[in-house]
């Protein structure tokens, strides 16, 4: 499963569960749609644990962070709680918007590099 | 979710199975509105944080076009000022500008007017009205003036710009009084009526091979005698009398539409395009400068200079000669060479100026001078007759006026001579001498005419002088 574009990448990796969110996302809500249907049929499928590796993630729009966050509130909904999402120290915003996912999902772990 | 109307019909046991999943989706309810908050929250957030980011990229990106802007504006080895358009104040000025607009720092003409800067600001206004008509100015040469009084030239050119929201120009030129300087020198040694008379802007367009052919007045004089008075000279004398003597004579070539094509030493060759007058009326003043000089000379016990001038018209071509890396003016063509002939001859008939019959007949108005017949005579190596005159406007006074006075008498002497009626000649020659005993050219035809009388002539005779030596 995944969306290749020039400027923005989805991937999902079921050898080691890992979600890879690469680019830059500047879509605009609708254009969410099919990220949204890959993040969710991933979410679905009950994955014992999932890694999310946003350490390309250049820049991602407010309709793109809320995106990631339903797709972590599908997470818990779905009873995945081991979940772990990868920074990069490279794009400042990253710190201060993913440390907020632990809010919907307390155990979540982040890690930056 | 109860149905309307049937709360009564409900078991306590329904009713707490009912209370219970009531409790679990106001649980959920309140999750999803917690989410809500939190994901309105975060995005908000998040929008804030990337807003930030790149309004600080943006502003650094500014910063940063303005500053490489800058450092190329002023690393830019040409001089850049802007000037309001309406008011002419100087509104920005690179480094460079300052200095050499002031001599000072480029933030101390900023607030000034531009106009002040030229020497002639009527050329700021034409320059101004050349770009209003052609939209950009292109390497304009004007002479700019700093407040301390230095006066230069630039290459200035211009164009339209906004700047702070305002109608501007901006200037940008180089210095180019070392070029001025340099054109200044170079005209010394091809002088500008050289240039124009070969059709060239510039030397730089000179070539070798360049040249015009056309029908021109050319002039050859000579200090005669030269090699006396700077026997006893060191050489700085030497060169400082040449110079004197040239710097005398030159100018009157200019003055009267000539050009001197190269220096032979002491001696000069022109040419004058123009007509045939002016090379005569330019022989006359270079004399009477001799004249003066050696008025002066005399006075400081010195020898006195004696010139000699040979004019002639023809054919010649004028042009450059020599190689690629090395080259002159010259001219050159068969009449070219008969008037340095000429020249020469001042000495043998001890004369100051002599013009070929192809000048006298080109002259506009020969009445304007004082020119009388000379001799026939043919030049070692050449087979055509030549008719020389005598140009003696320039002899002093006295002896001017003594050669007016005998002139007749001296013309008809000579028809005398080539009709071989000797005796009638020798006795007029004779008369003319008696008034006028100085007359170096009367005493060499006495001469001949005694000689045809005691020898007597062959039936081929012509009466034409044979020049053995050149």
């Amino acid at each position: 499963m995944e969306i290749i574009r020039d400027d923005y990448q989805v991937q999902f990796n079921s050898d080691n569960n890992t979600v890879l969110c690469s680019g830059s996302f500047r879509l605009t809500g609708s254009e969410y749609g099919p990220i949204m249907e890959i993040l969710n049929t991933v979410a679905d499928e009950q994955p014992e644990f999932l890694i999310m590796d946003l350490t390309a993630l250049k820049f991602l729009n407010s309709s793109g962070i809320n995106t990631l966050c339903k797709f972590v509130m599908r997470l818990r909904k779905n009873n995945i709680s081991t979940v772990k999402v990868v920074g990069s120290n490279e794009f400042a915003w990253q710190k201060k918007s993913l440390a907020n996912f632990k809010k919907l999902l307390p155990s979540l772990e982040l890690e930056f590099e | 979710m109860l149905e309307e109307g049937k709360d009564s019909e409900l078991s306590l046991d329904e009713l707490k199975a009912e209370l219970s999943l009531l409790r679990k989706q106001v649980k959920e309810l309140e999750q999803d509105k917690d989410d809500l908050e939190t994901l309105l929250e975060m995005t908000t957030e998040h929008s804030d944080t990337v807003e930030e980011e790149l309004h600080g990229k943006a502003e650094a990106a500014v910063r940063e076009s303005e500053r490489r802007l800058r450092m190329i504006i002023e690393a830019t080895p040409v001089a850049v000022v802007v000037t309001e358009l309406s008011s002419s104040i100087i509104v920005f000025a690179n480094a460079i500008a300052g200095p050499l607009a002031v001599g000072s720092s480029s933030e101390q003409i900023v607030g000034q007017k531009m106009t002040n800067f030229y020497v002639n600001p009527a050329e700021r206004a034409a320059l101004v009205t050349l770009l209003g008509k052609e939209g950009q100015v292109d390497h304009h040469e004007v002479e700019f003036i700093r407040k301390d009084g230095l006066k230069f030239w630039v290459d200035i050119s211009m164009r339209y710009v906004e700047f702070d929201e305002k109608p501007c120009i901006l200037a940008a030129w180089n210095d180019i009084s070392h070029l001025k300087a340099l054109n200044k020198a170079a005209s010394r040694f091809v002088p500008q009526e050289y240039l124009s008379f070969l059709n060239k802007d510039s030397l730089t367009d000179i070539h070798l091979g360049d040249h015009v052919t056309d029908e021109m007045t050319v002039m050859f004089s000579d200090l005669r005698s030269f090699t006396t008075i700077s026997e006893n000279m060191t050489p700085q004398q030497n060169f400082d009398f040449v110079n004197a003597y040239l710097g005398r004579v030159s100018p009157m070539v200019r003055k009267n539409g000539g050009f001197i094509v190269k220096y032979l030493g002491d001696g000069i060759m022109a040419i004058f395009p123009g007509d045939a007058d002016s090379g005569v009326q330019a022989g006359i003043d270079k004399l009477n400068q001799a004249n003066i000089y050696n008025a002066e000379r005399v006075e400081q016990n010195r020898l006195p200079i004696e010139v000699g001038i040979g004019v002639n018209t023809g054919h010649m071509m004028v042009g450059m000669v020599g190689e690629a890396g090395r080259m002159q003016g010259d001219a050159f063509s068969d009449d070219v060479n008969l008037t340095s002939r000429v020249e020469g001859l001042t000495k043998y008939y001890g004369i100051s100026f002599i013009i070929t019959a192809a000048t006298k007949n080109a002259l506009v108005d020969c009445s304007k001078y004082n020119i009388r017949f000379l001799d026939k005579v043919r030049v070692k190596g050449k087979q055509n007759t030549l008719t020389l005159y005598e140009v003696y406007d320039a002899d002093l006074p006295q002896a001017r006026a003594l050669k007016k006075a005998s002139h007749r008498c001296y013309e008809l002497a000579m028809k005398h001579f080539y009709a071989q009626e000797f005796s009638q000649a020798q006795l007029i020659l004779l008369d003319v001498l008696k008034e006028n005993p100085k007359d170096k050219v009367a005493w060499r035809h006495l001469m001949k005419v005694t000689e045809c009388i005691e020898n007597g002539v062959n039936e081929n005779w012509t009466g034409i002088t044979i020049m053995t030596s050149k």
